[in-house]
């Protein structure tokens, strides 16, 4: 279930909501609707990919305190908003937070499938990353202290006799755990190793900016 | 007047995206072939009620703005009642509620806003659907019954929901009194306001013993008119 790619949206005008599904599924895509922004939270699944469509305003919680909500429970789903009226302040506000697009209603079917599109490559990538995050990670993690600390030394750039001194190891010692450690982390060379971690902060980083707290648990 | 345009604005909008989703869904389905001939006319249907909804709220800005100034003329009574009954059908129906008419062996003839006055009866009508939500489907009943005597139509709105509470009776007339937010009704303060305009009489009252309420207005019938008795 949570393999597939599904669209939520949301409105809370039974017709515009029906009206939207219909389109979606013509398009070709699975669709689930909520005709209201909480009802959608109760029912989201924490590894849900996707993406959301939802109306700006809205009784209850509108778009933007939706938006809003999802970043704070750090649920990185893309956003696209739509509305019949939007101020600049409210655009800019969306939009930094991280939303897809503004559509205006009414509009083009073709406008709403390259959101779409843009939408569901946002997510796969964002998937895709934490995926890898994670993975890389744990071959980090699975390394012993020992090892960690002579990965760490590799990547500075230090030559085996320096760090067999500062570990006070034997030369044939460090020659052993360095194998270890770059079949551990499935690569070939010292150089790769370091591009490797260095691939890691930076992604660590991207998953940060786009939902602060999920990191934790990456 | 901003914030009355807004709100215009943003309930025009609805049934005009409904429609642009709906013609973008058969433009698509004809483009991949992707859809039944029942699926297209379907939808293109439902543009047409998507329509008739838009052109519904167009009417109840209308008579809005003209509610003190009314452009009379003479109606059935039996069609008013039906015309009221058609513009909100669909609502009704998304509801569960069934509409039951009784307009007399006899028709008459009253003087008024046409439209106005079918915004009264779409208002009272919408109420006691809502009144109703609660009860189970099967039991969703609205019933109009007008009756007659020489001088005046009756029109009653009979709902079977919850009723209304003592110290609401008095109150629900009042301009800013609302136990819920406004949907198609252009509100009751304003109901009455047109009845009044029509030298008429507007009332609530609960049923007894059957549950529910009665909201109910009358009209004087057109002078000149001859009486079938």
């Amino acid at each position: 279930m949570t393999d597939k790619l599904i669209i939520h949206l949301i409105d809370d005008d039974v017709s515009v909501l029906h009206s939207l599904s219909s389109l979606i599924d013509t398009i070709g895509h699975e669709c689930r609707c909520f005709e209201s922004a909480e009802t959608f939270l109760e029912k989201l699944t924490p590894d849900q990919m996707g993406c959301v469509i939802t109306d700006l305003r809205m009784n209850g919680m509108d778009g933007l305190a939706l938006q809003r909500e999802l970043k704070v429970k750090n649920r990185a789903l893309p956003m696209i908003i739509i509305s019949g009226y939007v101020n600049v302040a409210e655009t800019v506000e969306f939009m930094e937070n991280g939303a897809v697009t503004l559509l205006k209603k009414p509009y083009d079917h073709s406008q709403l499938i390259k959101a779409i599109d843009r939408a569901l490559e946002i997510n796969s990538t964002d998937v895709e990353r934490r995926r890898w995050v994670k993975e890389t990670l744990a071959l980090v993690n699975s390394l012993s202290d020992d090892e960690q600390r002579l990965m760490d030394l590799i990547v500075a750039g230090k030559p085996n006799k320096a760090i067999g001194a500062e570990l006070e190891i034997s030369m044939r010692t460090v020659d052993r755990r360095r194998s270890a450690v770059l079949e551990q982390m499935q690569v070939k060379t010292a150089p790769e190793l370091a591009q490797l971690l260095t691939r890691l902060q930076f992604a660590q980083q991207k998953n940060d900016r786009s939902s602060p707290a999920a990191s934790e648990s990456a | 007047m901003g914030q009355m345009t807004a709100e215009i604005s943003h309930e025009i909008k609805q049934p005009l995206a409904a429609i642009a989703n709906y013609a973008g869904t058969c433009v698509l389905g004809l483009q991949k072939t992707a859809l039944s001939q029942e699926q297209h006319e379907n939808y293109l249907s439902l543009i047409v009620e998507q329509a008739k909804r838009a052109d519904a709220i167009m009417e109840r800005i209308q008579a809005f703005a003209r509610r003190g100034v009314p452009i009379r003329s003479i109606c059935s009574v039996r069609e008013l009642v039906r015309e009221s009954i058609d513009v909100i059908r669909t609502e009704l129906k998304g509801n569960g509620v069934k509409v039951k008419a009784w307009t007399g062996t006899q028709d008459a003839l009253i003087e008024v806003d046409r439209v106005l006055i079918q915004q009264v009866i779409v208002n009272l009508l919408m109420n006691a659907s809502d009144a109703m939500k609660g009860q189970p489907p099967a039991d969703r009943m609205v019933e109009i019954v007008c009756e007659f005597d020489e001088s005046d139509v009756t029109f009653n709105v009979i709902d079977c929901g919850s009723g209304l509470e003592p110290n609401v009776i008095t109150q629900v007339f009042d301009t800013f009194y609302t136990t819920k937010k406004e949907g198609m009704g252009i509100g009751l303060a304003i109901c009455k306001e047109i009845v009044e305009t029509h030298s008429g009489l507007l009332e609530a009252f609960n049923n007894s013993p059957r549950p529910g309420a009665t909201f109910r207005f009358r009209i004087p019938r057109a002078r000149g008119e001859i009486n079938d008795g």
